[in-house]
């Protein structure tokens, strides 16, 4: 068992907190419990309770990273800039959007990307798509334009893979 | 320099135009759209490969685009230093983007729409037209912009609307910016004024060449900085209220100027004439300024020999790749100085 703090030496205290059905486990080595004041003299409820509420507090924080880019809070407030569309989602605690826009009305009233209803998402109709596109690659044809044509023709074989 | 940037590089920047409806206060007006494909990681955070995808795609989708044989493509990478330079005195390439690498740029034969990609955003889709036209200019970037979403996808959610990097511009991901001409504010300390009225409503003032107090020209950029709560069209409406107003108060510290101490604003203006007339080295930035100047003059009727389109004509002549182009020559920075105000020299004799 290696200790919760550093993961790299052996855990040599084990903490227990019993909060009726609610259990929440600590496993800290010798050296991590020292820095955190945790030493053989002033070992009660307090130092426990605090060393616990550190540690719980450190795990959430390094929870608020992105799944997908790995931004986390600490590099978004360096920056100021997030490094995908997840981000809002994972980081949503840490980008504090009306702060940014200056402006307490932050609901979204503008315009809407194609083919997108705000009920239902973005519409996706794979076989008109590729009817739409087969069209097109016969006039490309005809018209002698084969540069265009390529790209139709491979993205319409990349569709009906998907 | 290849044939259509040679062809561009002659001629005239089409935001640079003189006209009557507000005395070339509004020197331009810029919109701007920020937009992020659709299951692609922001600029930032990609890979060489994934942002040269993300490229390939953007330009694939222009060849469906109306009109696309007056449309030029460039990975910025691949261009000489002379044409990114060129394009950079077009307001067509963004500091950030020659620092950045990976980036591309679209951009059309008439210069109505320009797209950025892979600087902060995928696509940074922009429009500059002359004086106060932001109306028109939002018209153009909303008809470039449906067209391109039939042919690609973008990130987007219900709560937030397009997600950009910058959670400054999420939501309509719109910046509509006008560039102002403020001597006369400048002159009689009425800037403090401005400012103010520009916090009151949200909007961002900022000074060409200058941090925050110290303002170093008389050009002036005011921004929006909504993007959410309000439709594009609102914020578009809202902004072009409010800069009719500074107009208005640059107009009226024209005219209280003029009245009131007469000599002030004909002296600033005749030194910058006299500089460009007779100087024999000019850096490009004291041109661009004092060509600025000049345009004041002009648009004040202070001058019978120089109308407002020679100093349109001159000021786009005295960047450096443009001089360059037009001379046919690569030169290096003093003889450039040197060539610049030969240039002027000539220009001002003939008139």
């Amino acid at each position: 068992m290696v200790c919760d703090l550093c993961k790299n030496n052996p855990a040599a205290i084990h903490i227990e907190k019993h909060n009726g059905e609610k259990k929440t486990q600590l496993k800290v080595c010798c050296e991590c419990a020292g820095i955190e004041g945790l030493t053989p003299e002033n070992i009660n409820g307090e130092s426990l309770q605090k060393l616990i509420n550190g540690v719980y507090s450190l795990q959430n924080q390094t929870a608020s990273k992105c799944l997908t880019c790995d931004t986390d809070s600490e590099k978004f407030e360096r920056t100021g800039k997030v490094g995908c569309p997840d981000c809002y989602t994972y980081l949503s605690n840490n980008i504090d959007i009306k702060s940014w826009q200056k402006t307490p009305h932050c609901k979204y009233i503008g315009k809407t990307p194609y083919n997108y209803n705000m009920n239902a998402g973005l519409i996706e109709n794979n076989a008109e798509d590729i009817t739409e596109l087969e069209q097109r690659l016969v006039i490309c044809i005809s018209e002698e334009d084969y540069e265009k044509a390529a790209i139709l023709r491979d993205r319409i074989e990349e569709m009906k893979k998907s | 320099m290849n044939p259509f940037l040679k062809e561009l590089s002659a001629a005239p920047l089409p935001w640079l135009k003189s006209n009557d409806s507000n005395s070339g206060i509004v020197i331009s007006s810029r919109v701007r759209l920020a937009r992020n494909l659709k299951g692609y990681q922001f600029p930032r955070s990609q890979d060489t490969d994934l942002k040269a995808e993300v490229i390939d795609k953007i330009f694939e989708a222009f060849e469906f685009m109306p009109k696309r044989k007056d449309v030029a493509k460039y990975e910025v990478e691949n261009l000489k230093d002379n044409e990114k330079k060129l394009l950079l005195e077009r307001k067509i390439l963004t500091y950030e983007s020659l620092i950045n690498d990976d980036c591309g740029v679209i951009l059309d034969k008439k210069e109505n729409f320009t797209i950025l990609i892979n600087e902060d955003d995928h696509i940074h889709l922009q429009s500059i037209k002359a004086g106060l036209s932001l109306s028109q200019a939002w018209k153009e970037v909303e008809k470039i912009d449906d067209s391109l979403n039939k042919q690609l996808k973008y990130s987007f959610s219900n709560d937030y609307g397009y997600l950009t990097s910058s959670p400054a511009n999420v939501g309509t991901g719109m910046k509509a910016t006008a560039y102002l001409d403020l001597t006369a504010s400048l002159i009689s300390g009425q800037l403090a004024g401005i400012k103010q009225a520009c916090k009151l409503f949200g909007h961002v003032f900022l000074g060409e060449n200058s941090d925050d107090d110290n303002y170093c020209g008389s050009r002036f950029f005011i921004s929006t900085m909504k993007t959410l709560g309000l439709t594009e069209l609102a914020v578009i409406e809202e902004f072009e209220d409010f800069i009719e107003q500074v107009v208005e108060s640059e107009l009226k510290a024209r005219q209280k100027l003029i009245a009131d101490h007469p000599q002030k604003l004909l002296n600033h203006i005749s030194r910058a004439y006299g500089n460009l007339k007779y100087a024999c080295l000019l850096s490009e930035e004291e041109a661009l300024e004092m060509l600025y100047t000049l345009r004041t003059g002009t648009e004040l009727s202070l001058f019978d020999n120089i109308s407002a389109d020679e100093v349109n004509r001159l000021l786009v002549m005295s960047g450096d790749a443009h001089l360059q182009s037009a001379l046919e020559a690569a030169l290096d920075l003093e003889s450039l100085d040197v060539a610049r105000a030969n240039f002027f020299k000539s220009s001002f004799r003939l008139n």
